[in-house]
């Protein structure tokens, strides 16, 4: 067991120190985020009025750009394990006598802290779309961003694991993020859709980290409680409890990280 | 039984393309055995089951008495191999790259400091330790990863075409330091090269040719057997003139068939 955690921490550490090293990367991802609120965010708002009274698109926005930079980011960090089949690196880890799931395991750790690191500064940017910031809503928003951040570094390893090519990855990846993210209400609201888009959003667990995003958000943006959630989703009518969307992810979350720690068993 | 490598009837098929059919060999103790053979004969496959990084389709084969597909992490405790493709981390130090290694076999902290130290010393990079593996020529990178070979202290040393695309002068020095190595410490070497004479000082060759091991003998017997004077001269007697047209190893290509597609294992 000592062994398998020592493993872990070996390649985590070692994504880090990568990460580390390469200086562009560490704020390079930032200005993304930037554009979408300043430009799209701004942009929409001035002809689209959310069907809930007070809140502008930027207020919406701003929770679906955290989760949307999570997303992308965390399945980038996974590309890392197809560079390290190209450049040779994953032989040298393959050899060495450590148990295969500790591999995949610390991948997903990387990944996944890596994404965590480059989206905090998101934070930074909340009074942008109307929301106080301090140390309680960082606090609030990290549970849900560790979450997704775990999530998508799983799907990530779990498919790049199994692909043999960089290029194979870029087409894979964007067949798998795109409709998560668009199906996820980081673009717009997930009300009075057409029915099969309805249930397409509510099938998506990410529909409900999106959720808890938002939530968080707009408790620090001085919106009235009715407002809180009145974009959550709801089933039979129903808003779902926060419990149960943190339920729904963590559950995906953990069926998706022992999923991907097969990865590498041959 | 004394032998680190036993290769009982060996087989592997890539689906209906056998690879390597029903091979059998055996090294002792501290033998340096040379295995050869044309491109696309079968060497790297029987390297990636040794190295259990693949499953053999039939046959036995151990490891220092471990078997290959049973105590999996025995093997690759036993082993240090240097890859024919470069597999350092080119973003990170030597010493990083060390590092790893010695972290992913379990080398305790002193031992590896020591170790590093010393096999660092001996290929004569140790004052530029603290450099990025990207900023090394070829040479020095050949020359880590042997020191990164060693560094748990395999029993069996695999070396996939150690000198593949160097110059003289660095090939010389790459064999200068094994040799030194083999005097001070008691390791098998497994060498695959197409550089023949440097197969002159193996105990042993094994030349493969289309799955199959068609001569086994000292240097001396193999040049006696096929009445010539070099070993370059015998490779060619034995395995004849024509060029092989397989650009890919079977594994490239196998890996090519299913470039685009998932397997789900």
């Amino acid at each position: 067991m000592s062994r398998f955690i020592k493993t872990t921490w070996v390649i985590w550490y070692r994504d880090l120190l990568r990460f580390w090293r390469n200086k562009v990367r560490v704020f390079g991802g930032l200005t993304f985020p930037v554009l979408w609120l300043l430009i799209f965010g701004n942009g929409l708002s001035a002809s689209l009025s959310l069907p809930v009274p007070g809140v502008e698109f930027t207020d919406f926005l701003f929770p679906g750009i955290i989760a949307q930079f999570l997303i992308f980011m965390a399945m980038f960090g996974a590309i890392s394990i197809l560079q390290d089949r190209e450049f040779g690196f994953l032989k040298e880890i393959l050899v060495s006598p450590v148990p295969r799931s500790s591999i995949a395991l610390g991948k997903i750790l990387g990944g996944a802290s890596i994404a965590l690191l480059q989206a905090l500064p998101i934070i930074l940017m909340a009074p942008l779309a109307g929301i106080s910031i301090s140390l309680d809503l960082a606090g609030n928003l990290l549970p849900p961003m560790i979450l997704f951040a775990l999530i998508l570094s799983a799907i990530g390893v779990a498919i790049t694991s199994r692909l043999k090519s960089l290029d194979a990855g870029q087409y894979v990846f964007q067949f798998i993020t795109f409709p998560l993210v668009m199906l996820s209400g980081a673009f717009f609201p997930l009300r009075n859709l057409p029915a099969w888009l309805d249930i397409l959003t509510k099938i998506n667990p990410l529909s409900y980290g999106v959720d808890l995003l938002r939530r968080i958000s707009f408790e620090y943006s001085g919106l009235p409680t009715e407002a809180i959630t009145a974009l959550s989703p709801t089933i039979n009518g129903n808003i779902v409890p926060i419990y149960l969307e943190y339920a729904v992810m963590a559950i995906f979350g953990i069926i998706l990280i022992v999923f991907a720690s097969r990865s590498f068993n041959k | 039984m004394n032998s680190i490598i036993s290769v009982e009837h060996l087989v592997k098929h890539y689906g209906d393309f056998v690879a390597v059919n029903d091979i059998s060999f055996n090294l002792g103790k501290g033998e340096f055995f040379g295995f050869v053979g044309p491109n696309g004969a079968g060497k790297t496959t029987t390297i990636n089951i040794l190295a259990t990084l693949l499953e053999p389709t039939s046959g036995t084969v151990s490891v220092a008495s471990f078997d290959v597909t049973k105590d999996k992490d025995d093997v690759r405790s036993s082993i240090g191999i240097i890859f024919q493709d470069p597999s350092l981390d080119l973003e990170l130090t030597a010493w990083e790259n060390l590092e790893l290694h010695a972290r992913l076999y379990g080398v305790p902290k002193d031992v590896f400091r020591k170790r590093a130290d010393e096999l660092l010393t001996l290929v004569e990079l140790l004052d530029r330790k603290n450099s990025i593996v990207n900023t090394f020529s070829g040479g020095m990178k050949r020359r880590l990863e042997i020191v990164r070979g060693l560094l748990h202290h395999p029993k069996l040393l695999i070396l996939d075409e150690p000198t593949i695309g160097l110059d003289p002068q660095t090939r010389a020095y790459i064999w200068r330091y094994l040799k030194q190595i083999r005097e001070t410490e008691e390791i098998t070497v497994f060498l695959t090269t197409h550089y023949l004479p440097e197969t002159e000082q193996c105990d042993h060759i094994a030349i493969i040719d289309k799955g199959s091991i068609i001569a086994y003998g000292t240097p001396e017997e193999l040049k006696n057997k096929f009445n010539q004077q070099s070993m370059d001269a015998v490779f060619i007697e034995a395995t004849g003139h024509g060029i092989r047209d397989e650009e890919l190893s079977p594994e490239a290509q196998a890996r090519v068939r299913h470039k685009s597609g998932m397997s789900w294992r």
